[in-house]
């Protein structure tokens, strides 16, 4: 079968689909795409199934040559792409031929670009879903990240006759302090009072330890007066506090459980903008009730049209 | 400290039960009977069930019932399972173990320093049946104990770069089997040729939380013989 065939993946380059489920008490990450807002635009343009598998791009410097006759979009951050070296719109649909080359440079702003086919990518299903988690060697084709000469499936399709593209009020804007809202929970009632402050009160810095396990943040030092708790389920977005003090946000490819005392959990719809910082951006975080998170969250979904 | 269990949400689709606040054998029989009848709960409703040691982390699908509602069922579960009436015991899974210093590089120095010979630490670690507590860390990976007290130790000061595959190791009351190689802080005693992980089987691990597990020693003929490597 024909398809997508890497030329370079560039940083890093996986095939996410919306992850892997229940099979966490397997003791299994999730995966799945970092920036859920961006995945899920890329099908809705491609009139794709919410969970189609797709490529996630790490920075950028990849390049993929099509062997089909079909319709890609790309959402996320612009990498510059062209095809045959020709520009072409990030948040926007592409119609591509057989031998068109599609590259990506690198982002100016923003992190992880999204690009998707026409149908989807048809990768087999380990635990009923393409998503690549690395570090478990589960997903994706063997499950590793992308290398130069994969060939991806897909099909042909009939290209779409006219560009879709998503319209400006749905793009973010970058933000030079990007604020992450919280729900409070885990261990939160066993910090002191001063160090919850504390972490409200501070603007983080993105940390070069940042990865689909996790992001470290950089800024003051929070201190857990409490005892070692007892290792258990990490939901995702779970702020840990590590002996060192400096927070670390666990994200789609982190492990199951863990034994750091948490200070709650980022809002799911702003993970996405996390998925987008880079090392150097500023991060300020504020509480928020669970159930406002949760009304947003459903709202989010049912913008997509999502059932699951 | 308050009572338990305690049903705490933590994000907009997941709740943690906290049954117990301390290590406790009855746990794992406890929670897997909890698991046993969420899963016999509409389809697609819960995401993702994670168990550890003396919790239970329940992620939902906040698409289909609401918080409110996913906490009025779990207080219904909870409330009707009580700890003394789990009689079940999950089953026995035997991991053929090869003892020796060739593939267990701690086996001799861990001898030493609790003061018995190489042969009676493996009887100690051996002879038990352990219980699975907790999965995770690494696929296949499962958190077992509860060690005998005299082989209660310390992690290793320095943690390996490379712990090989198949490994048997022991860290503080815990025991578990390296599926894959990685960096690791255990003290070793042996290496197992079983396959813990099979991405072709659901699950794919040979136990689940609550199961039994018992260490059986075999020579280096039998390990080379089911595959283990040296």
């Amino acid at each position: 079968m024909n398809g997508v065939k890497v030329i370079k993946p560039g940083v890093m380059a996986t095939l996410q689909d919306w992850g892997r489920y229940g099979q966490r008490e397997n003791g299994l990450s999730s995966g799945g795409p970092m920036d859920e807002h961006a995945f899920l635009w890329v099908n809705r343009l491609l009139e794709n199934p919410p969970n189609s598998c797709m490529i996630e791009i790490t920075i950028g410097l990849a390049a993929f040559e099509s062997q089909v006759n079909t319709t890609i979009a790309v959402c996320g951050a612009d990498m510059g792409l062209t095809i045959n070296n020709k520009p072409a719109a990030c948040w926007s649909t592409h119609a591509v031929k057989v031998g068109d080359k599609i590259q990506f440079s690198s982002a100016r702003q923003g992190l992880r670009s999204y690009m998707g086919i026409a149908g989807g990518f048809q990768v087999k299903p380990v635990f009923a879903s393409s998503a690549t988690v690395v570090r478990e060697h589960l997903g994706g084709l063997n499950g590793e990240a992308l290398q130069h000469n994969d060939v991806i499936n897909a099909e042909s399709t009939k290209p779409l006759s006219f560009q879709r593209r998503v319209p400006f009020q749905f793009i973010p804007a970058h933000q030079k302090t990007t604020t992450l809202r919280f729900i409070p929970g885990y261990q939160s009632d066993l910090f002191e009072a001063s160090q919850r402050d504390l972490f409200v009160n501070t603007i983080y810095t993105v940390s070069k330890r940042l990865d689909r396990m996790g992001c470290q943040v950089q800024g003051e030092k929070i201190h857990f007066q409490g005892a070692g708790i007892i290792s258990e389920g990490i939901a995702l977005g779970s702020i840990q506090i590590p002996p060192d003090g400096q927070p670390i946000i666990l994200l789609k490819d982190s492990g199951s459980i863990g034994g750091y005392p948490k200070l709650g959990c980022i809002a799911r719809i702003d993970l996405n903008k996390l998925a987008q910082c880079r090392p150097g951006d500023q991060i300020k975080f504020r509480a928020i009730d669970q159930a406002i998170a949760c009304d947003e969250l459903i709202e989010f979904y049912d913008f997509f049209k999502l059932s699951f | 400290m308050s009572e338990f269990p305690q049903i705490n949400q933590v994000n907009e689709n997941s709740f943690i039960i906290y049954f117990t606040d301390d290590f406790d054998i009855q746990m794992p029989a406890y929670i897997a009977s909890v698991i046993h009848q969420i899963d016999t709960w509409p389809v697609n409703m819960i995401t993702d069930l994670t168990p550890s040691y003396t919790s239970l982390l329940v992620t939902f699908n906040v698409l289909l019932i609401s918080s409110d509602k996913i906490r009025q069922k779990l207080s219904k579960v909870i409330h009707n399972t009580a700890c003394k009436d789990i009689k079940s015991r999950g089953k026995l899974v035997e991991i053929p173990v090869y003892y020796s210093p060739e593939s267990g590089l701690d086996l001799i120095d861990t001898a030493e320093l609790i003061g018995v010979t190489v042969d009676e630490l493996v009887a100690l670690h051996s002879e038990p049946e352990y219980l699975v507590f907790a999965l995770g860390f690494m696929p296949g990976f499962a958190f077992m104990g509860i060690l005998n007290n005299k082989l209660i130790l310390p992690r290793l000061s320095t943690p390996r770069t490379r712990v090989p595959a198949g490994s048997v190791a022991i860290a503080e009351k815990q025991t578990a089997v390296y599926p894959e190689p990685t960096p690791g802080g255990w003290r070793l005693l042996g290496k197992s040729p079983a396959k813990l992980f099979d991405q072709a089987k659901n699950p794919p691990q040979p136990y689940r939380i609550g199961d039994r597990v018992k260490f059986r020693p075999i020579s280096k003929q039998q390990y080379l013989r089911l595959g283990g490597q040296l």
